[in-house]
């Protein structure tokens, strides 16, 4: 069992006032980068220890903006709601014929997954990525197939790092589309789940590095059967939208576990008798090592401390 | 009510005078220059109080905050009055924001820390920690202010429920909730309905039924969160229900909503007749800005066809808040006589924003509403009313 924190951290207090003075003309770049820094590192404390650390992704606007860097005449679009959150993420507008410029990426790597060397090459790491259809949610221009190319195209570098995991965020399974408070019909069609299903097996035949499908927010329901099929070396799941009986019954064989135990809707930490109960149950349907717990959902949705605090709990577990 | 009634939705931008005496930044000659101005253009009497006041600059003392407070309430009054709006209010001048504000003053709820918004923009976002209690009403003092300010009609609006609890945690209902439990959805549902009752019944309803004891008969409940949990509907609407209680039918409600997936709200938004009298809606900023009244010039504007068969007063919103653009009065005619057609009843169409204007100069706010209101005229000129 380890615990491993996908995604996007929450910006600590001081690296908030720092990016709002920034913004404000009151303090330099080079001190916001440094604020930054910090930060990165007091992420590095929370999880020292770990087999695999977050960088934090703490440049990053949401988890779209930064291919628009290595994506020539791709532009970043208006606000859109993300799912049932109070956070935006910004559109992406795609050319049709979008492809990623491998001449970016060793800079583009170093930035946002190792964050300017502060990371190594060579240490354990977790890095998430969108999977193509929740990417396809936030950009407009291209089709689910270009997508899954530029996706390919960006990890290539990633998964062939030596000692990482890459996660696949995808927020989009178990959630329909809704008119008049009834859902109406499942959101992805057989191409969409055709082409999901081809992504990820593109991916793990790129390198060793294994690959989690990380799901948030919604009881996955019809398309739980879907989910658990796909070829990903582990799933991630919303504990607090999905009870575990469902996962511990159906989950593959020599599939891993990432179970969301802290929850990022709530600020209440989890209580240590809550998370040895959780646990336990894992550890009564699960080998050792196919248990990661993990948060929820996006922990950015969390402050900082609170995130500190909850994780810090969850490391007492024995 | 005269149909094609005229009024603001919630915040306009504070001027710097008001500002910085807040944050302990000096104030500079233009800052001054802000205030003579507009006091001239709104024809503020007791303007030369006021740089009297301001001539200091800098280390105001709270009381002297809370005077400029209130000339910044007078101004912001003044505006829209001159703008020539129905019903007026002063934009927020008196609070902080519409979250932050509120929860302040409600007991039961503690500050947790900064989360993201979008981009680089966080906003400070509490937990609720107990029940949450109410210590006293926490917008009738500042509408007494309005009242004694104002020379129209006044409209108080006051956050909804379901937007406090959605924009809130929960360390209080939702306590119990186990991780992976065969119920935990369940589970989850029933803290949030609690919460979100006890917010309508506990808070906002003795905000309302104050605001109405004060005087008040025109508020507006803000809800700009209600549809962002697809599956909340039901909730949302009994949540209002609760904050309006017996008050249905002895105050003009309207309900505000902005930037959301309005298909949402029906069919059952309609329950909510007899309790809401005016549905706003932001409109302009999905719209084009070509003349006509055509519907694929007012592309905006389709969910009309949605409240046509209610009850409601449409409440039209007509200015984008999001950009500089001020809309020409013609334009905003011919979405006035769209709607109309569509809803087939004029005195059905009350005129306004989208949204607040905070994020716009008064420069700017106060060109969209002289235009708002001109655009009215020829839409009433038009229809012979």
């Amino acid at each position: 069992m380890d615990v491993l924190l996908p995604g996007i951290m929450p910006r600590s207090e001081e690296l908030v006032r720092a990016t709002r003075d920034f913004e404000r003309g009151r303090t330099l770049r080079r001190e916001l980068e440094e604020a930054r820094r910090a930060d990165a590192q007091g992420l590095r404390r929370l999880q020292e220890g770990l087999p695999y650390v977050s960088p934090g992704m703490l440049a990053w606007g949401d988890l779209l903006r930064p291919f628009a860097e290595i994506i020539p005449g791709c532009t970043v679009g208006g606000l859109a709601r993300f799912f049932e959150t109070n956070t935006f993420w910004r559109t992406l507008e795609l050319p049709p014929d979008a492809a990623v410029d491998g001449s970016r990426l060793d800079a583009w790597v170093q930035r946002y997954f190792l964050t300017d060397g502060l990371f190594k090459k060579e240490e354990g790491l977790v890095f998430t990525l969108p999977f193509p259809l929740v990417f396809r949610d936030f950009s407009r221009g291209c089709s689910l197939e270009r997508i899954a190319e530029l996706l390919i195209r960006a990890a290539e570098p990633l998964v062939k790092l030596p000692n990482k995991v890459l996660c696949l965020f995808e927020p989009g399974f178990g959630y329909r589309d809704f008119a008049g408070g009834v859902a109406r019909s499942a959101r992805f069609s057989d191409d969409d789940r055709r082409v999901g299903a081809e992504f990820i097996a593109r991916l793990k035949a790129l390198s060793p590095t294994p690959v989690y499908l990380v799901s948030a927010f919604f009881p996955l329901g019809g398309d739980l059967e879907y989910f658990l099929d796909l070829p990903a070396d582990g799933f991630g799941v919303d504990l607090y939208a999905n009870p575990l009986d469902d996962f511990l019954d159906r989950l593959p064989d020599g599939k891993a576990l990432l179970a969301g135990v802290l929850n990022t809707g709530s600020t209440l930490v989890e209580s240590p008798d809550v998370l040895r109960g959780v646990l336990a149950r894992l550890r009564d349907g699960l080998p050792e090592d196919k248990i990661h717990l993990t948060p929820n959902g996006p922990a950015e949705l969390l402050p900082r401390a609170v995130l500190e605090a909850k994780v810090a709990n969850l490391r007492e577990l024995p | 009510m005269r149909p094609l009634l005229t009024h603001e939705i919630g915040s306009m931008a504070k001027p710097p005078w008001r500002v910085k005496p807040f944050r302990g930044k000096p104030l500079d000659s233009g800052d001054l220059d802000h205030a003579r101005e507009w006091g001239e253009r709104l024809g503020i009497e007791e303007k030369e109080e006021l740089l009297e006041l301001l001539a200091k600059r800098d280390g105001f003392t709270a009381l002297e905050k809370d005077r400029i407070v209130r000339f910044s309430s007078l101004y912001g009054v003044r505006l829209q009055e001159r703008a020539g709006l129905d019903l007026v209010w002063d934009g927020e001048q008196q609070r902080v924001e519409m979250y932050e504000y509120p929860i302040r003053r409600i007991g039961g709820f503690a500050f947790r820390g900064h989360v993201r918004s979008f981009d680089d923009k966080y906003y400070r976002k509490a937990s609720c920690v107990a029940r949450p209690t109410l210590e006293g009403p926490y917008h009738t003092d500042e509408y007494r202010t309005i009242a004694s300010i104002a020379r129209r009609e006044v409209k108080i609006p006051v956050t909804g429920a379901y937007t406090l609890v959605d924009w809130s945690f929960d360390e209080h209902y939702g306590g119990g909730v186990a991780p992976g439990a065969r119920d935990v959805g369940k589970t989850r549902k029933e803290a949030r309905r609690r919460f979100l009752y006890d917010i309508a019944e506990d808070i906002v309803q003795p905000n309302l039924r104050s605001l109405h004891e004060a005087g008040a008969r025109f508020l507006q409940i803000d809800e700009p969160a209600a549809t962002t949990k697809r599956d909340e509907i039901p909730e949302f609407i009994e949540a209002t229900r609760k904050s309006v209680g017996d008050l249905a039918g002895k105050v003009f409600f309207t309900v505000h909503i902005c930037f959301s997936n309005y298909d949402l709200l029906f069919p059952r938004l309609t329950e909510l007749e007899g309790v809401l009298g005016e549905v706003h809606l932001e409109y302009a900023n999905r719209d084009s800005r070509e003349p006509g009244v055509s519907k694929d010039k007012r592309t905006g504007y389709g969910i009309l066809d949605s409240l046509k068969g209610t009850a409601f007063v449409v409440g039209l919103g007509v200015l984008d808040v999001h950009t500089d653009f001020i809309e020409p009065p013609e334009l905003v005619r011919d979405r006035i006589l769209f709607a109309c057609e569509v809803i087939g009843d004029p005195a059905r169409v009350f005129v306004a924003p989208d949204c607040g204007l905070r994020t716009r100069d008064w420069e700017v706010s106060f060109a969209k509403f002289s235009n708002m209101v001109a655009g009215r005229d020829l839409a009433a000129q038009k229809l012979g009313i």
